[in-house]
């Protein structure tokens, strides 16, 4: 048990929250539905089910009868609430205490407090106040101590500021939603009271909203299109404009918000006429219009604060600082009205919508924690049980079981349970884990369904609750419920290898693969990439793009694995050249019977090409395998090389026979016209692709041990790096690379591994960059070379000018920026023959 | 980029796919639109347009205001703001709810 109550609840007429103290600040727990931290404080009894919240306030209007809010402004009253839906009645206390419920399901941590601090307005009196512990009590916690709002909002302003308190005598202006407080609060014997207060229950931010729909967008909308008495049209739920009502008060919200940091706000929409013409509508709302709106309701708060100070012989001069809580408050006209009208100091240092509950929860830290058991009549069930938050007894006998489909392809699907020996009036829920399904609270039968909601293409995870007859939750173990929808459908076919792209690496004037379709994702799928292209292809010319998409592993090189769809475009079919860097956009389709759909689109030049291949019809590029031939031969002659020099004749003899095999692979191809209609390209392919992996062999396990060096060197170069720079993003990066190693490291192609040192090196320049000393050392290096390696000597003269007087400024990027712009400038930065490859950059 | 200002360009993206679903674009236009669609998802958001679905009281994910006389089967006929999700390492959730109006076809 914690030593300080810790926890706090803002329990409001339009909006409840729930804090936690922290060793020093103060988290405010969020909806698990949607994130925020607001639940409206609204209750409502649908056929079958209760809502609370965000759900329960849709129906405020539709089902006024069984929907109940602001039943706050009825705590210590008499009156109960007649629910016709369930022909029984509920009392403020109860439906208090349902919203304090639901206030704990926030608590992500699973703490299950038994103390807390809620706030009640400067207004309440003392039944009002103990009706709202007996609310608390009955939500299942077992000390509750009351705090007024203005005090708890005026401690959170004192401890933003840092002072143990604010001084003298002050207001706290209190403007939500749909309600808005004043209080005059003032420290007398190191206590901070409450001594006055003001406040109307109908004025908040909806009356701006309603001001800006009816006396901006209505006349507008009259006077321009010729609509008679917008107005109730709007408002008749079945007239013609119902629909417009609710998107144009959404639009004022939305304006009004805006107004608050811009002087001006745009706003746009669609609207019939009666004609039955659509119009696009643009409308600039400025501030003096929104203030010209705002005005007469603001100044009447402002005559309720001259009442408090009159009624309490007070001058504005007497009032130190006016503290702002509220949503309403980001207002600049209430801000300015204030401070203009009254001459008060406005202090707008926290978040008003949370002050009061974060003023809470810094109280609730400071207090100890009692949590002395309630007189047993009053206890709820839970307390008789040694704590726990359900009777464990009732609870063990409960049994449920659960059927449903766990693949699907509709959009929602059925789910039973059959529940038994479950105490009477207990009820369940339903909920999705990412938030996007509630059940509500539903009564417990011996069986029960629900169509669940599904969230296409994904895994949804449902959890299923039970709670009982005092909404405690009773503690039965219920596997989640698991449903996959859509793609993962077990109707879907797994793909047996990974589905990749060969792309250039003109680093090391190689291509390599680029996984597209991941082994084992689920047919159909589809993806679309952006690429850019690796150099210009002219109109006119033989050169081509290639979009190459090859079967196999992604680890290996293009050159063994399986091509199954080619689309080429050559400068033959252009209308302007594809310059270097432009973007082409690709998407690649594969059906659940393995046609494949390649779409290009290249935007410079707008033009789509589009080819299917089907796993019938293999498609083979001539040019490509006489380039893919080509770089194989001068690979594997390069091997050989090596290993007659070092007088391995007998490893160099499969080498011999595979490159003798490619040389006549060579000869046919060249006399082989590229629209061959014969079977030969594809004997040819497969050849080539047999070939292909006895020179992978022979080159990779020489090769593979200096790369794999190479690597190593690599990663231990970054690591060291890493731990002197301390660069968080980047150890994050170097962390990610490190954990991905095990899957590749021992059975990639040499293609994959240079692919990988690249990665390490690109990480290393990286930390290197912002490495002042290094870069200064490159700057030299590049400064000091000899005027006959440059073209420019007048500019390499400015450059090297520049670049010395920023070494003084020991700027990293400044400094780089002349060490690059010199290399630019060299005659032979780019000494290397370039590979024709597939055009498109890795 | 901080995820507010992702879910701004969400909600901007959709507000032009909106638009332009009432006219006849161009297909650099729409393909343009699709790449936007592609970078947010690359980025991790999950964009859903729940137009003309069922809608009922036990979908969190909208934000709804109920029109007419809203008997029986009730349905999205507007869409203001989109559904979007995002995907994190512990599974998706729910980061703004849609902004709909519902009632009856």
């Amino acid at each position: 048990m914690s030593s300080t109550i810790n926890f706090a609840i803002d329990l409001g007429t339009t909006n409840s929250l729930i804090a936690k103290a922290n060793n020093g600040s103060v988290d405010i727990f969020k909806n698990p539905s949607g994130m925020k931290v607001t639940l409206p404080s609204v209750v409502a009894f649908r056929k079958d089910r209760i809502l609370i919240g965000d759900k329960a306030r849709e129906y405020v209007e539709k089902d006024p009868a069984n929907v109940f809010a602001a039943f706050k402004r009825k705590m210590g009253t008499g009156e109960s609430f007649f629910i016709p839906n369930s022909g029984s009645f509920k009392t403020p206390i109860e439906l208090s205490t349902i919203v304090l419920q639901e206030l704990k399901n926030f608590i992500f941590t699973g703490e299950s407090p038994a103390s807390v601090v809620i706030t009640i307005p400067a207004s309440f009196d003392t039944i009002q106040s103990n009706a709202t512990k007996e609310a608390g009590y009955a939500a299942g916690f077992r000390e509750v101590l009351l705090l007024q709002e203005p005090i708890a909002a005026s401690l959170a302003f004192a401890n933003k500021e840092g002072k143990a308190g604010m001084e003298g005598r002050w207001l706290v202006y209190d403007l939500g939603g749909g309600t808005f407080d004043v209080a005059l609060v003032v420290i007398e014997d190191d206590e901070m009271k409450v001594i006055d207060h003001e406040g109307d229950n109908f004025f908040g931010g909806v009356d701006f909203d309603n001001g800006i729909l009816t006396q901006l967008f209505v006349p507008y909308l009259e006077s321009h299109y010729g609509v008679q008495d917008l107005s109730s049209k709007m408002l008749s739920a079945n007239g013609k404009y119902n629909k417009l009502y609710f998107q144009l008060l959404y639009k004022a919200e939305e304006a009004k918000i805006a107004l608050s940091n811009n002087t001006t706000v745009d706003i746009e929409f669609d609207f019939e006429d009666e004609a039955g013409e659509e119009h696009e509508v643009f409308f600039t709302i400025s501030r003096d219009q929104f203030d010209a709106i705002a005005r007469e309701r603001v100044l009447a708060s402002i005559a309720f604060i001259r009442n408090l100070l009159t009624r309490n012989n007070l001058q504005s001069s007497d009032i130190t600082e006016v503290v702002l809580v509220g949503g309403s408050t980001y207002i600049p006209l209430v801000r300015n009205l204030l401070a203009q009208d009254l001459g008060i100091k406005v202090n707008t240092t926290i978040d008003p919508t949370t002050a009061v509950v974060e003023g809470a929860a810094w109280y609730a830290g400071g207090r100890p924690s009692k949590a002395t058991p309630l007189p047993a009549a009053q206890q709820p069930e839970a307390a008789n049980t040694g704590g726990k938050t359900a009777p464990a007894a009732a609870a063990s006998n409960i049994e449920i079981k659960t059927a449903f489909q766990s693949n699907s392809r509709d959009t929602e699907e059925y789910f039973a349970a059959t529940i038994k020996n479950a105490p009477a009036g207990s009820s369940y829920r339903i909920t999705r884990a990412d938030g996007g399904f509630d059940s509500g609270l539903k009564p417990v039968a011996e069986k029960i369904s629900e169509m669940l909601l599904l969230l296409p293409n994904s895994l949804n995870a449902f959890s299923l609750k039970l709670f009982d007859k005092q909404g405690f939750p009773l503690q039965v173990s219920i596997p989640e419920i698991l449903i996959v929808q859509g793609k993962f459908s077990i109707y879907g076919q797994p793909l047996p290898h990974d589905i990749c792209l060969e792309v250039d690496d003109t680093d090391n004037n190689i291509t390599h693969l680029e996984v597209i379709f991941e082994r084992n994702a689920i047919l159909p799928i589809k993806k679309s990439i952006t690429k850019t292209l690796s150099r210009t292809i002219v109109k006119g010319s033989d050169d081509q793009l290639l979009i190459n998409v090859l079967e196999g592993s992604r680890y290996s090189s293009p050159q063994s694995n399986l091509p199954i769809g080619i689309v080429s475009i050559s400068g033959k079919q252009l209308k302007s050249d594809l310059v270097k860097g432009a973007d082409v956009d690709l998407t690649f389709e594969i059906s659940e019977s393995r046609d494949i759909t390649v779409t290009a689109y290249i935007s410079m030049i707008d033009e789509e090409f589009k080819q299917a291949f089907s796993p019938s019809a293999r498609s083979i590029n001539v040019t490509r395998l006489q380039q893919e031939t080509d770089y194989l031969h001068r690979l594997g002659k390069r091997q050989l090389d090596k290993l007659l020099k070092t007088e391995k004749y007998e490893e160099s003899a499969p080498l011999q026979r595979a490159l003798n095999d490619l040389e006549t692979i060579q000869t046919k191809l060249r006399t082989l016209s590229a629209d061959d209609v014969t079977d030969t390209k594809y004997q040819l392919d497969d050849q080539k692709r047999r070939l292909a992996q006895i020179i992978d062999t022979a080159e990779k396990g020489d090769r593979m041990v200096e790369l794999k060096e190479e690597y190593y060197q690599k990663k231990e170069e970054g690591r060291l790096l890493l731990q002197q720079s301390g660069n968080k993003d980047l150890l994050q990066r170097f962390e990610n690379m490190s954990a991905d190693e095990p899957t590749w490291i021992n059975n990639c192609s040499t293609q994959f591994l240079r692919l990988k040192i690249g990665e390490m090196g690109r990480l290393i320049w990286e930390i290197k960059r912002k490495d002042v000393s290094y870069v200064t050392r490159v700057y030299l290096y590049y400064a000091g070379l000899s005027d006959d390696k440059y073209y420019n000597h007048s500019q390499v003269k400015v450059l090297r000018a520049r670049g010395n007087e920023a070494l003084g400024r020991q700027n990293p990027d400044e400094i780089l920026s002349y060490a690059a712009q010199l290399h630019e400038l060299l005659i032979d930065k780019d000494q290397n023959e370039a590979i024709k490859g597939t055009g498109l950059k890795g | 980029m901080p995820q507010h200002l992702w879910i701004k360009m969400a909600n901007l993206v959709f507000e032009l796919e909106k638009k332009l679903s009432t006219g006849q674009p161009s297909t650099g236009i729409v393909r343009n639109i699709d790449r936007m669609k592609n970078v947010l998802e690359e980025a991790g958001f999950m964009l859903l347009n729940p137009l003309g679905e069922p809608y009922n009281e036990a979908r969190t994910d909208l934000e709804a205001s109920i029109t007419g006389e809203a008997t029986g089967k009730l349905h999205v006929l507007d869409v203001i703001k989109p559904i979007v999700y995002t995907q994190q390492e512990d599974g998706r959730s729910l980061l703004q709810k849609g902004v709909v109006i519902v009632g009856n076809k």
